[in-house]
């Protein structure tokens, strides 16, 4: 399968357009699912208290001292993604990552799990994930983006050591990292069968579905594309201010959330900028050092070059920081948010469904009162019976509706907290990163200073 | 907004925090610029001059003198054979004005896409920004003139006394091309300068300072490249705080409206956007800190190591002249012909080479004083305000972390 994996990269691009869930038209099992989901969808258990997000690798090395929060969280449950590795050669190179879990939780088969896995088994999972709960409400974490520019680098590599020093690989590691832990975070997915699988079995099968951009997969992106049109038409009379209101707040949510990654990414790439430039002129002026003839003077030049190397080295671990801790993080919540508004469209469409069933009735109804008015009762029995299962129906729609609304509400009222929770640390992470740079900044110039009052 | 004076006051001592000072041991004349005006396309500087000099008609007077008025009398030095052995003090450069005024315009234009609040933080900004450049220009013009007043031969120049006295415009204009180059010791293309340079191997002092000089300018130059490079960074990273500030705050305000139960957690993004805030000030003084005492430091050395150059280019030149003299002198010897009349060519080309050279030693050696003892004070001064920033910047966070924190 030589090109598979760049195949698989090539088909994200077009992923976007994949919102609709394509009730009657994809033949794969997980969409079969989807029928019987609504019977355990009924049991599925009182959502629990509001949960303290599992700290990620990188933000415990920085931010050791609040870390003790983790005894107040509900899912005992930690996920480490280490170890990138590539397997193969050329073409059919990929990287794999070792995948550590720790929990308590008595539904994993031990307290210490390891397996390797994949980019496409994470995006294999993803699928999974996304058949089984998007269409019951659940908000599914969004899987990290694919990389045609990435796995061409990793393709291209040398070695092992080569292709794990690549920064897209730092970047992949930290976000399946985060991408884990968020489902582990929800009471609910954490206990999937294809979660656990992915966390405890040696070989997963191969998820065949995230490879190629077969036949099926090209007909269901131009479906993708139809349903797109047909979204737009649908237009809800809304009843419930709540969904109302939220759905205005998500939207300058995003607005906002979108404006402050961008803020982030523009200050990381200045500060990249800046660090190279620094760095550039720590040689300048060592340079300019040596010209001097002045011997103090020249000396002075050397540590000053000195303190701009190390200035050099604060700026680009800030900006890392920046990077892998705010930015990312930032752009996690912009495609949480891209999901939440599926999730909205989900509602909409079962609301269709609630109001067609409800039309449905109404016209057998209709035409009940036509046969009576025109004395032709001899059907009348079998429309009546019509009814009633129509009515039914309507019944169903309407229960399957408000249930549906009610999980929606729950899961965006766990987005809040885990929001409020992940931004406090975000922030946090920004600010004690900032301090500890200047700090460093504070140690770099004392050093210099006495050089500097040594000139004479 | 508040600007805390505590950080942000200190420009009382900008004055005195000029990239290059000038010794003024000598009173007898002492010039300022007591005043700019910034009009659309110029600026106008008030030159003020107090002066015990017999030679003025006062002893204490202003004039209004621009840019270019300010090129004529750098370029009347330059054109003086009498001044051939001095270090002339490089002219200033132009104001530029441009960019921050582009920003101004930019601003009027996106007035409309902005909140009030954000429009008035951009405006104020940019008026910063105009003050500093404004700052600065003023600063150079001044430290210009302050160079030659204090310089024992310079400041009797008749020209400079017309600079400073005469009451009304100059009339001056810029030298087109073909004057650029016919003035007095321009006269000699690119390569026969090198020549000349070539030849001039006949005095170690001069040998060396020759070497030195053409090396440093170099390593100067690519310093000075360098770390504007870094500055410019600087104060983007600056300005993305702020804009990571506003994006904050309008965030805390969507926040807001979502939820009561997230109070909290709104409240430390306030508290954030403001500390934020106060941070792109730091880092953004940190930067304009650096441009001032390093980076103009090294600009100013580079345009002081060219009039460097400059003296040697010209003492080359004299010895040039001399040695063709001589040459002369021994054709007429040999001829039999003109032999007086060479010989007193001869005599005065010596005479102004010899001055020239001694004059030269003495200025190239007092420039290696001068330029150790800025850059001594500069890089003091550039790491005690990098440590003041730094440690402002860590009491800001300090305090809006533990308020984090507490939440």
């Amino acid at each position: 399968d030589d090109e598979e994996d760049v195949a698989a990269e090539e088909q994200s691009k077009i992923e976007p357009a994949e919102t609709e869930i394509s009730l009657d038209y994809d033949p794969e099992p997980a969409q079969v699912e989807k029928e019987e989901e609504v019977a355990p969808k009924i049991e599925e258990p009182v959502k629990e208290l509001p949960k303290i997000p599992e700290r990620l690798k990188e933000d415990v090395e920085i931010d050791l001292a609040s870390s003790s929060q983790t005894e107040d969280k509900v899912n005992d449950i930690t996920i480490l993604v280490s170890d990138p590795h590539k397997v193969g050669d050329g073409m059919n190179a990929y990287m794999s990552y070792v995948v550590r879990t720790k929990t308590s939780m008595a539904i994993f088969k031990h307290a210490e799990l390891t397996v390797d896995r994949r980019f496409s088994d994470f995006l294999g999972l993803h699928e999974k994930l996304l058949a089984k709960h998007r269409h019951a409400g659940r908000l599914v974490p969004p899987a990290p983006e694919k990389s045609i520019v990435g796995m061409t680098l990793i393709k291209m590599s040398k070695t092992d050591e080569e292709a794990s020093s690549i920064d897209f690989v730092e970047k992949r590691r930290a976000a399946l990292e985060r991408y884990l832990n968020r489902i582990a975070r929800h009471s609910l997915m954490v206990q999937d069968q294809d979660f656990k699988d992915f966390l405890e079995q040696e070989e997963l099968p191969q998820a065949t579905n995230t490879r190629a951009l077969s036949g099926a997969g090209v007909m269901r992106l131009v479906k993708n594309v139809e349903g797109a049109f047909s979204k737009i038409t649908i237009k809800m009379t809304e009843e419930d201010s709540w969904f109302e209101e939220k759905q205005q707040q998500i939207e300058s949510l995003e607005q906002q959330l979108k404006r402050l990654h961008g803020a982030f990414e523009s200050l990381v790439h200045h500060r990249k900028e800046l660090a190279v430039n620094t760095a550039l002129f720590a040689k300048s002026s060592a340079t300019l050092g040596n010209a001097e003839e002045h011997t103090a003077l020249s000396r002075a030049l050397a540590q000053l070059s000195d303190a701009f190397e190390k200035i050099e080295t604060v700026h680009q671990e800030q900006s890392n920081t920046d990077y892998y801790a705010v930015a990312e993080t930032l752009a996690d919540y912009l495609r949480i948010i891209a999901e939440l508004k599926e999730i909205f469209l989900v509602r909409v469409k079962s609301w269709q469904n609630w109001q067609n069933a409800e039309q449905n009735v109404q016209r057998k109804k209709e035409t009940e009162a036509k046969m009576q008015a025109s004395g032709r009762t001899d059907k009348i029995a079998v429309i009546q019976a019509d009814i009633k299962e129509l009515e039914t129906r309507v019944q169903t729609c309407k229960s399957d509706f408000d249930e549906l609304s009610a999980t929606i509400k729950k899961e965006i009222q766990s987005f809040e907290q885990d929001r409020v929770v992940d931004f406090r640390q975000l922030v946090l992470i920004f600010l004690k990163n900032l301090m500890k740079s200047q700090e460093q900044n504070i140690k770099n110039w004392e050093g210099f200073m006495p050089e500097a009052r040594a000139i004479a | 907004m508040d600007d805390s004076p505590d950080l942000l006051a200190d420009d009382a001592d900008r004055k005195g925090q000029r990239s290059v000072s000038v010794d003024l041991t000598d009173n007898s004349l002492l010039v300022d610029i007591s005043d700019a005006l910034s009009e659309k396309d110029k600026v106008k500087f008030t030159v003020h001059t107090k002066t015990t000099m017999k030679e003025f008609k006062g002893n204490e007077f202003s004039v209004v003198r621009q840019h270019e008025e300010f090129v004529w009398l750098h370029d009347s030095y330059v054109d003086d054979e009498r001044y051939a052995g001095l270090l002339i003090p490089p002219s200033p450069m132009r104001p530029d004005f441009e960019a921050s005024r582009e920003k101004l315009a930019k601003l009027s234009e996106g007035e409309g896409s902005m909140t009030k609040e954000e429009f008035s933080r951009m405006k104020q900004e940019l008026e910063a920004e105009y003050l500093a450049i404004f700052k600065k220009t003023v600063a150079m013009h001044e430290i210009f003139l302050c160079r030659l007043a204090s310089h024992p031969t310079l400041k009797n120049s008749h020209n400079f006394r017309v600079f400073l006295e005469y009451d009304k415009e100059l009339n001056v204009r810029g030298k087109n091309k073909k004057e650029k180059i016919t003035g007095f010791f321009r006269n000699i293309t690119k390569t026969a300068d090198e020549t000349l340079l070539l030849r001039a191997k006949n005095d170690e002092f001069f040998e060396h300072e020759k070497s030195f000089m053409s090396e440093y300018h170099t390593r100067i130059k690519d310093a000075t490249t360098k770390i504007d490079k870094v500055t410019q960074n600087h104060k983007k990273c600056a300005n993305d705080y702020s804009q990571i500030a506003m994006a904050l705050q309008s965030l805390a305000t969507v926040e807001n409206s979502i939820a009561m139960s997230h109070r909290k957690g709104l409240d430390s993004l306030l508290k954030v956007h403001e500390s934020l805030e106060k941070g792109r000030k730091l880092e953004a003084r940190a930067a304009s800190d650096m441009d001032l005492k390093l980076a103009d430091l090294l600009r100013y050395y580079f345009r002081d190591t060219q009039a460097c150059k400059d003296l040697l280019y010209r003492r080359a030149r004299t010895l040039a002249n001399y040695e063709n003299a001589n040459k002369e002198l021994d054709k007429a010897r040999s001829r039999g012909k003109n032999v007086p009349q060479a010989e007193s060519q001869q005599k005065t080309a010596r005479e102004k080479f010899e001055v020239l050279s001694e004059v030269g030693k003495q200025e190239l050696t007092e420039f290696k004083g001068r330029r150790v003892t800025a850059f001594r004070k500069n890089l003091i001064e550039l790491g005690e305000l990098q440590l003041k920033h730094s440690k402002a910047m860590v009491q800001v966070l300090k305090g809006c972390i533990s308020t984090v924190e507490q939440m």
